[in-house]
């Protein structure tokens, strides 16, 4: 199975790019994203093919954190999807452009999935790497002057980013002579015979690299430019995926330290830099001018909020994972909105978009559910998950920290809600209430992954329970059995 | 006696050397250029001449050049000649060296501020400038020495700098590029200086001795080639291997300074001299590279590196 | 003989924050890939002669030749100013780089302190390496000097990677590979497009994107 997920797509996006009709390309679009649901949903359960080869088993296997972001790629990729046929229509791109688009995009998703199936360190950092070019492409796809300028931050920051992941690799090496392997699993087993002083430095080493490509505080420069300057499907799919396929990164990391008992020394710096992202959002949520780049400082912030919840060990751990889940669906739906937007208003700025639900009530409705869903308010599960936050820090005695993260949250909700608010009531411009309206296509994906939010939020499925407890139990410091899940 | 007649050897040849390098670069730039000796001409045709001296200036003008030049001998005294070691040597010889070098310096500075120049004066604050980063090198390089060595005199450190492995090719690469530096930075010489610039502004050395004439002048250049002699002999001490016989060990360190000499030819063909405000990290990196060479000696001592 | 090469590797940094002209930086790069291979010939032992081919590829042929020729026929082409243009001056910026190389001492010191896998001079140098370049990163305004510091800093790694090579071959050439590819893509986008549409390729112009 786990074949069919790296290799099918890239066949798909060979074909389109190879065929040029629109039919191929929407076939192997949306064949992609249903064959990646199709394979999270198998594997959650437990239905195997038996008859596929399996080459890759060694080095790409679903284990239960893997499958828990592996699933939410897949949901997250099959909203994207649907959505770009009407970013097709209403650019009118030929079909030439669109298998590039397709290529790319395909391209990319193989290389998170890669990010997140890989078994090996090694492994794992080549897929990062290969996720920055394969993005990098995308965002600079609608080739405009500043795209390029954004283009050219990412790459060259990410660059770096990696370059210090992988010293980090080599000082684990270093330090893990005994072991002579980069497997996860090995690394796992023989934690406590690494040499601490070396985990450390690497652990240091690989969260600046990998952190780099989380957009967490003090390195985010890339990512309000990225996100702002690429095509809406593909910011939904950076800041709903990429983000936490490096977030992944920085978890399975985080398990070594933790099996070697050196957590004290990640969790301060997973809060610290947890803390400094939500300042960062929360001052610049209140002076920015442009819508993507507002999203863009939420995605900081959430990530911010990520890193907490795992900074606070044991009992934030599940919230981590909650807000992993909640945070890709809402922002996912935030991103596609915002596409609405753009084109419906032709600009980014905050202050020449009025009167939204006037203009185009159903990409009004969705905007502000979707700023309801990302701000935590109940019935969503972001909600659940912050509260769970606040009550791990009272749990480990911290409590005047969840003064300051409350203080936080509460300016970014202002600076954000300050900003919605005003581009969806007002005078729209235009005579006539609903005169703007989309494609299907261009809002089904939002309703379909804000109604799953409210079901989790309202009343939270057994199964996704148990998917977000494993994820959970996986990085914390109780050493539970490595439950593979039935993965081919 | 041999000793003697080395002295004596070297308190002659520093003249032939300059001519030496004046050569090198007449063939470089395609010129047939003047005689080697030429240098002793000069020499000798301003002994024969006569002084003017500025009415505005004090007896401080009248003796720098001398004790100047004075300085310098005795600081080849301190200095170690390869086989023969030195005329004074006691421990921490090397400080006095380098204060003989800064005495005569420091009247050269006294005597063009002397003069009440504007032009002087600037030449003067910049070679006190360049001559703080080059000293500190200096006292680096020896330091890496001694602490490689063990020992605390001129004499001792060269005569057993060669003993020990390991380390010292790589603490003698750097520490010859550095001397190499000041070499080029004590004899004002490209790209620190340009010694045939005629420019009062981009001048360095120069410009302080415009006001010499006659047999001061004479004392001055001399003064001046002999300092570069004397860097040139610490750099064939480096060089030299321990175990050769006398005369092939005279032969060599003589190559050896003639090699320094043409190379400070060479380097000044190649280069251009650099601009005022780029001289300080020029000098900068040599005593950078003493450091290192410091730091690897350090390390060889406590055992970092084998 | 290797801890002469990684030294001498350091110095060459200390050149680069010390000159001004971009064509020296290109030559540094050249050198040290030189170094690099010579480094490769005296170190690596253990390992297949495929591999080893490889790091010589990489090495004499990639890092020593193609690239610094290739950047120095397109810096002569684009007739760009051949200045680096530092933020703070050459002085201070080398007086910075000779702090930092004095911190790779000390770092080496402590590697050998902890007693790691490692030959502390491999590790301490090449950190050195890793700094001083991002700290000529920060601290020169060209893009096309943004990205021959980019080389420097794998040049560093490619050093530190060198020290596990025998027991990790794998390590090293996965490192490489990498190395390669983001290069070309650095310089594809650089050349092709940045060129084209902002002249100059400074620093400044890239500025339209900001809160």
């Amino acid at each position: 199975m786990i074949t069919l997920v790296i290799i099918l797509p890239l066949v798909f996006g060979v074909i389109s790019f190879a065929a040029k009709s629109r039919i191929v390309n929407r076939v192997a679009l949306l064949g992609s994203a249903a064959l990646f649901v199709v394979v999270a949903l198998m594997v959650w359960l437990g239905i195997d093919w038996r008859w596929l080869p399996d080459w890759l088993l060694v080095y790409f296997r679903f284990d239960c954190i893997g499958l828990f972001f592996f699933a939410v790629m897949a949901i997250v990729f099959a909203g994207v999807s649907v959505y770009s046929l009407s970013y097709f229509s209403e650019h009118n791109l030929n079909a030439r452009q669109e298998s590039v688009y397709i290529l790319e995009i395909l391209a990319f998703v193989v290389a998170m999935a890669g990010v997140i199936l890989a078994t090996n360190l090694a492994l794992l950092w080549v897929f990062v790497e290969a996720t920055t070019l394969t993005s990098a492409l995308l965002i600079y796809f609608e080739k405009k002057k500043s795209s390029l300028e954004a283009t050219w931050k990412y790459i060259y920051i990410c660059s770096i980013g990696i370059a210090l992941a992988f010293v980090g690799i080599i000082t684990l090496s270093i330090g893990s002579e005994r072991i002579g392997s980069l497997f996860f699993s090995d690394l796992y087993l023989h934690a406590s015979e690494i040499n601490p002083v070396w985990l450390k430095l690497s652990f240091a080493f690989l969260f600046v690299g990998l952190g780099t490509k989380v957009g967490v505080a003090p390195i985010h420069a890339w990512l309000p430019d990225a996100h702002s300057e690429a095509p809406s499907p593909v910011s939904a799919l950076l800041s709903g995926t990429l983000l936490n396929s490096a977030f992944l990164g920085i978890l399975r990391v985080q398990v070594i330290l933790v099996r070697a008992d050196q957590q004290a020394f990640s969790n301060i710096i997973l809060l610290l830099t947890g803390f400094l992202s939500l300042l960062v959002s929360a001052v610049y949520m209140l002076r920015v001018k442009n819508y993507k780049r507002m999203l863009a400082y939420s995605s900081v912030e959430n990530m911010g909020i990520m890193f907490i919840g795992v900074g606070l060990g044991q009992p934030g751990l599940f919230a981590a994972m909650l807000q992993t889940l909640a945070h890709s669906f809402s922002k996912t739906s935030l991103f596609l909105t915002s596409g609405n937007i753009l084109h419906s208003y032709g600009t980014k700025k905050i202050e020449d978009v009025q009167g939204l639900l006037k203009r185009d009530p159903v990409t009004g409705w969705i905007w502000m559910a979707s700023f309801l869903a990302i701000i935590g308010i109940p019935p969503f599960p972001i909600f659940i998950s912050k509260f769970f936050i606040i009550r791990a820090f009272w749990v480990n005695g911290q409590g005047w920290l969840a003064v300051l993260f409350f203080l936080f949250i509460v300016v970014v909700t202002f600076g954000m809600g300050k900003a919605v608010f005003r581009m969806a009531f007002g005078d729209s411009g235009i005579e006539g209430a609903g005169s703007v309206r989309p494609a299907s296509s261009a809002y089904l994906p939002q309703i379909v992954l804000l109604a799953a939010l409210v079901i989790v939020g309202i009343n939270m499925p057994n199964l996704v329970n148990e998917m977000l407890s494993k994820a959970a139990a996986f990085v914390s410091s109780v050493p539970a059995p490595v439950a593979r899940v039935a993965g081919r | 006696m041999p000793a003697a007649v080395t002295e004596i050897i070297i308190v002659i040849s520093p003249l032939f050397l300059i001519g030496l390098t004046a050569k090198v670069k007449a063939l470089w730039a395609g010129r047939k250029g003047a005689p080697v000796l030429q240098p002793y001409y000069d020499f000798f045709k301003l002994l024969g001449k006569g002084e003017v001296i500025s009415t505005t200036t004090s007896p401080v003008f009248r003796i720098a050049p001398s004790i100047g030049i004075a300085a310098t001998f005795v600081a080849l005294m301190v200095t170690p000649i390869p086989i023969f070691g030195s005329f004074i040597h006691f421990e921490g010889d090397f400080v006095l060296f380098a204060y003989l070098l800064g005495l005569a310096k420091f009247l050269m500075v006294l005597g063009a501020l002397d003069t009440g120049s504007s032009f002087e004066g600037m030449g003067a604050s910049r070679e006190v400038t360049y001559s703080t980063i080059v000293e500190t090198a200096f006292f680096i390089v020896i330091g890496s020495l001694a602490l490689l060595t063990r020992h605390f005199s001129f004499e001792s450190i060269f005569a057993s700098v060669n003993l020990s492995s390991g380390y010292s090719p790589l603490v003698k690469i750097l520490l010859v590029v550095s001397l190499f530096i000041m070499l080029l930075a004590e004899g004002s010489r490209v790209p620190v200086d340009d010694p045939t610039t005629h420019l009062e502004l981009t001048m360095i050395h120069e410009v302080m001795v415009l006001d010499y004439s006659g047999p001061d002048l004479a004392f001055v250049q001399y003064a001046a080639s002999l300092k570069m002699t004397v860097i040139a002999i610490l750099i064939a001490d480096l060089f030299l291997p321990s175990s050769v016989p006398l005369m092939v060990a005279c032969v060599l360190s003589a190559a050896i300074v003639a090699l320094v000499f043409v190379s400070v030819g060479v380097v000044e063909s190649l280069i251009a001299r650099s601009r005022i405000s780029h001289i300080p990290q020029f000098l900068f990196l040599m005593t950078t590279l003493a450091l290192t060479s410091f730091a690897v000696v350090a390390f060889f001592l406590f055992g970092v590196i084998k | 003989m290797t801890d002469i090469l990684i030294i001498l590797l350091g110095t060459t940094m200390l050149y680069v924050s010390s000159v001004s002209r971009i064509e020296a930086y290109v030559k540094t790069l050249a050198a040290q890939g030189f170094l690099l291979f010579l480094l490769v010939m005296v170190g690596v032992k253990e390992m297949s002669w495929l591999n080893i081919a490889f790091l010589v590829f990489e090495t004499l042929i990639v890092k020593t030749v193609v690239i610094p020729y290739f950047l120095l026929t397109v810096i002569r082409r684009n007739e760009t100013p051949r200045e680096i243009e530092p933020y703070i001056s050459q002085f201070y910026s080398l007086l910075i780089a000779s702090g930092i190389f004095v911190f790779g001492f000390v770092a080496a010191f402590w590697a050998a302190r902890t007693g790691g896998n490692i030959k502390p001079l491999y590790f301490g140098i090449s950190i050195a390496i890793m700094m001083l370049s991002l700290f000529l990163i920060v601290n020169r305004k060209r893009i096309i000097t943004h990205i021959l510091c980019y080389m420097m800093l794998e040049n560093g790694i490619f050093l530190l990677s060198l020290s596990v090579a025998n027991e990790l071959p794998m390590l090293v050439n996965i490192g490489v590979l990498l190395d390669l590819f983001v290069a070309i893509y650095l310089f594809a986008i650089f050349f092709n497009k940045i060129n084209e549409i902002y002249d100059g390729s400074h620093v400044d112009v890239l500025t339209e994107l900001k809160d």
